[in-house]
């Protein structure tokens, strides 16, 4: 009952690191492990620390927002 | 390097700086600063060991991109804290946990056994870590002071690196037993060596790529030239490692206490969530960068591990290079010494005391427990660098930092099950833990510890080649012949793989008991409102002397007093003492588990408390989600049918409400119209009377008669009127133990009057029996009257006969009046009852209609009742029920 208006809100910070596991691992991770470069950087390279970054973009606005639906309880 | 004393200076004044920080904060008590989300994720930070910071280039410059797996891990795992972590931190601070030991034995049924098995799993597993610290900085210490200026071997380093370590961690660490097992000295002095490496690190970083390299560009470029094929590294080590990393940030001791022990506020985790991956971002980002540097700018042969020094030394800036070992003294003291601190703590609580608590040294009267358990956590911390330094002497060499550290991940892995377990498998259980740890840490220590210890030991080699005892299928490398070129991936899969399914088959394999039922719901349950009296199930009795005596030997005099004083104030006890009920010596137990931890505790209170009892049937409310939830359920229809109960009865009430509304409306318009009759014929011959002067006398006297007639019926209707309202209002008239057949007899006499001039014959036929009942006399014999009379006014028969007669008839006292008139209409039958109304078919229109209904309601208010016979013969026949008074019955 006392979780039901940020229901949403777990499901997504129950999904997000499931979908970073995703993304930094084989096979999607693998398809990015080629020669090619981007602006002179290995792509793998990039990929990576952008998808990182990403992530932790991710559990900032998340952790904002959980703390926010959990002191309005 | 100029100066090998400048190295050492350098290294002191900054542990000295390092302990003021701590020594400054611990007196301070908690300033706000400490307490701030910051300090805490800088001291989760604890992660990055000199494994990071000189590992992580080596890694790099041996295998790529690897390096990233172990910052990847964590950083999934603070994404989903809101899972996992904030439960553990929920659970710690409902619970008072001490250590990842303290957690697994307090959820599977407060077991010594399975803490002292989780601490050996942690203490085996630090060694080869602790031991890669020692390594790092000894090698940074050659490689900084200049090879040829140190005259002692490297051992002779590493074994006073050890010194200094332990004496700096006693220091810190071990000064007190702090009330809640945390240490805010150690997490500032965490939190500044934190800021140094990471400071540390990007300047060698910027260095490299600034002033050796020309800029990114160059760097990339070095990159693409120096790494292995990208294509190569991401296959099963790498999400092994990733599986790897996050369970080690959950299960390492050390992650356990800053993250979880030492935590102060449970929402500073919501910026450690994403700060700390941060963090390990921003240590990551120059790690590639420094490897491919140093392997293209240093010579072939140099150690990757010490790129982050040499590279530096190699391009001239020494202040660089001295920031950096620094930077790495930091990483490796604040390991070591979080570390040790919580090793310590898990082998004084449950190695040591559960060892004492059974031999006979722990009498009921010993003194002060708190210095031998600090003694004890003394002796531990040497002990661990001792091992430590050990498995570095003799463990296997040449290896990098990183594969030591990952040695040590696989050993710690081995907790992961039973913790996941205890957050979220209600039914996991104690035999389900120990066989699951137990097998995983076997296999390990097997496919793992051993192999690298004893690679040079010649029996060992027998048993890697030909298996133990000549069987093939258990070669430590390639179990049931599943060889691989990865030991260490084989290790993680076989004994992990063991670890679940052993943990899982022992859990079924046996029902909860009590106590393992109870902490499981407090613990899988810890969200939910109703857990929180779940620790006032347990049942224990114990004098409170002897619970205060125990009590000081733990937590000393002071911190007992204080504890008991403020519980009885806070019970609203005017005693001292607070009466030792089940509630307190809970309390108590809590308490002294935030120092002993729970099982400790629970052996301790025992020992003067006995064996506890677990109410079963409170247990089950709380545990058994089904039985809850039935609970709610029916606690719910219950309630909503009661409302409706209370809907029906005020639907009921509004109708009758309506209804008497109605009948009060009818009531007025008809006593209106009642009383109009009369007024009318009064006024109009008084008005003839007084207009016409010259009216006979005759006439005028049979005006004024009629006058008369009238205002005496309407004084009787007024009369009758107001006699309604008062019985219908509940008006008391006095009761009394009446006789009904005195009462009708007196009524009939009073109407024999009317019956002589009507010319009506009564007949009477009475009974025999004499009866009581509750009445008013007077009342009562108007009840008959009214009858009666009526049945006489209303007879139109030739000859009128009326016959009344009285029986007794099962506690009733039956009284039936009957004529032979023309009887009362069918339509008419209904409503002979309700005010005013009268037989459709009498022309006399004397009456006011409301004596039967006074009749009925003064019955009624006697417990009978007045009522038309049906299936009367001929004529009208009423019958009038009294009930006999009660205590006449009996006779």
């Amino acid at each position: 009952m006392r979780g039901l208006p940020s229901r949403r809100l777990n499901d997504i910070a129950v999904i997000a690191p499931l979908l970073g596991f995703v993304l930094l691992t084989p096979p999607v991770i693998g398809l990015f492990a080629t020669k090619g470069t981007f602006f002179g950087a290995p792509v793998i390279l990039i990929y990576l620390f952008v998808v990182w970054f990403a992530l932790i973009l991710v559990a900032a606005i998340l952790s904002r927002r959980l703390a926010r639906s959990e002191k309005k309880r | 390097m100029s100066s090998l004393n400048i190295v050492i200076l350098a290294a002191l004044g900054y542990a000295m700086i390092l302990f003021l920080v701590a020594f400054v904060s611990d007196r301070s008590g908690r300033p706000g600063w400490l307490t701030s989300p910051v300090v805490y994720t800088l001291s989760i930070s604890v992660y990055c060991t000199s494994w990071t910071f000189y590992g992580a280039v080596g890694s790099a410059a041996r295998n790529g991109l690897e390096f990233a797996t172990i910052y990847i891990g964590p950083t999934l795992v603070f994404l989903g804290f809101y899972g996992v972590l904030r439960k553990l931190l929920r659970i710690r601070r409902e619970n008072n946990i001490t250590s990842i030991a303290d957690f697994i034995s307090s959820r599977y049924g407060k077991s010594d056994l399975v803490a002292a098995l989780v601490t050996l799993i942690a203490v085996a597993g630090a060694a080869p870590y602790i031991a890669l610290q020692l390594k790092a900085i000894t090698t940074s210490f050659h490689v900084i002071g200049g090879a040829s200026d140190i005259t002692v071997s490297a051992p002779l380093t590493a074994f006073w690196v050890a010194v200094g370590l332990a004496l700096f961690t006693i220091l810190f660490g071990t000064r007190s037993i702090d009330a809640n097992e945390r240490h805010y000295g150690v997490v500032a002095a965490i939190a500044v060596e934190a800021i140094v490496k990471l400071v540390a690190l990007i300047g060698v970083g910027i260095i490299a790529v600034y002033h050796v390299a020309d800029g990114p560009q160059d760097i990339f470029k070095r990159i693409t030239e120096t790494m292995p094929p990208p294509q190569d590294g991401f296959g099963v080590r790498w999400i092994g490692l990733i599986f790897l990393s996050a369970a080690a940030v959950l299960c390492l001791p050390r992650q356990f206490q800053v993250t979880v022990v030492e935590n102060v506020e449970e929402k500073h985790l919501f910026t450690a969530a994403w700060l700390f991956p941060f963090y390990l971002l921003l240590m990551s980002l120059f790690i590639l960068p420094i490897a491919a540097v140093g392997a293209t700018t240093l010579p072939v042969g140099s150690n990757p591990d010490m790129f982050v020094l040499t590279m530096p030394i190699a391009a001239g800036r020494d202040d660089i290079a001295l920031l950096a070992f620094l930077g790495g003294f930091s990483s490796a003291t604040s390991m070591v010494i979080v570390s040790c601190i919580a090793l310590s703590t898990m082998i004084s609580n449950h190695i040591v005391m559960p060892l004492v608590l059974r031999g006979s040294a722990f009498s009921g009267s010993g003194g002060d427990l708190r210095e031998f358990l600090l003694k004890t956590r003394r002796v531990a911390i040497c002990g661990i660098l001792f091992v430590g330094f050990l498995y570095l002497e003799f463990g296997p060499q040449g290896a990098g930092l990183a594969s030591i550290g990952l040695v040590a991940f696989v050993g710690v892995a081995q907790i992961i099950p039973a913790m996941l377990g205890a957050l979220f498998w209600p039914r996991a259980n104690r035999r389900g833990a120990l066989l699951g740890l137990g097998v995983g840490f076997i296999i390990w220590t097997y496919t793992l510890l051993l192999p690298g210890l004893l690679a040079e030991v010649n029996w060992w080699q027998d048993v890697s080649e030909g298996g133990p005892f000549g069987i093939v299928a258990l070669r430590p490398g390639a179990l049931f012949g599943s060889g691989s070129s990865d030991p260490l991936m084989h290790a993680l899969f076989w004994s992990i793989g063991a670890n679940v399914t052993f943990f899982i088959l022992g859990s079924l394999s046996r029902e909860l008991i009590p106590l393992e039922q109870l902490q499981s719901t407090l613990f899988v349950d810890v969200f939910r409102a109703n857990t929180e009296g779940g620790q006032q199930l347990v049942g224990r009795t114990a004098s409170a002397d002897a619970l205060f005596n125990l009590a000081q030997r733990v937590m000393g005099a002071n911190e007992a007093y204080r504890i008991f004083q403020s519980y009885a104030r806070n019970d609203g006890q005017a005693t001292e003492f607070p009466e030792p009920n089940d509630a307190f010596i809970n309390h108590l137990e809590r308490r002294m588990a935030a120092s002993v931890g729970a099982a400790s505790a629970r052996a301790m209170i025992s020992r003067v408390a006995g064996g506890e009892r677990i109410s079963l049937d409170e247990l089950v409310k709380i545990a058994d989600e089904t039985a809850r939830l039935m609970e709610y359920s029916t606690r719910l229809e219950i309630n909503s049918r009661e409302l409706e109960e209370t809907a029906d009865k005020l639907k009921l009430a509004n109708q009758r409400l309506v209804q008497m509304d109605a009948e009060k409306d009818d009531f007025l318009s008809q006593v209106s119209h009642e009383l109009r009759t009369p007024m009318t014929s009064i006024r109009s011959f008084s008005e003839i009377l007084s207009e016409s002067s010259n009216l006979e006398t005759e006439k005028s006297d049979y005006f004024l008669k009629i006058i008369n007639n009238e205002s005496i019926r309407l004084t009787r209707l007024l009369d009758e009127i107001l006699d309604i309202g008062s019985i219908e209002r509940d008006q008391d008239f006095p009761l009394s133990d009446v006789d009904p057949q005195f009462a009708l007899v007196r009524a009939v006499d009073a109407c024999r009057g009317i019956a002589t001039s009507s010319k009506a014959v009564i007949h009477e036929a009475y009974t025999s029996i004499s009866s009581n009942i509750e009445a008013n006399q007077d009342r009562l014999t108007q009840v008959f009257i009214n009858i009666i009379s009526n049945a006489l006014k209303y007879n139109d028969a030739l000859n009128p006969r009326i016959e009344i007669s009285s029986q007794v008839i099962e506690n009733n006292f039956i009284v039936m009046v009957s004529d032979n008139g023309s009887g009362i209409d069918v339509e008419d039958r209904s409503r002979i009852f309700d005010k005013f109304s009268r037989g459709s078919n009498t022309t006399n229109e004397k009456g006011a209609g409301l004596g039967l209904a006074i009749s009925r309601a003064i019955a009624r208010k006697f417990g009978g009742d007045v009522t038309l016979v049906d299936d009367a013969p001929a004529g009208t026949c009423f019958q009038i029920s009294l009930p006999l008074k009660a205590e006449l019955l009996a006779n």
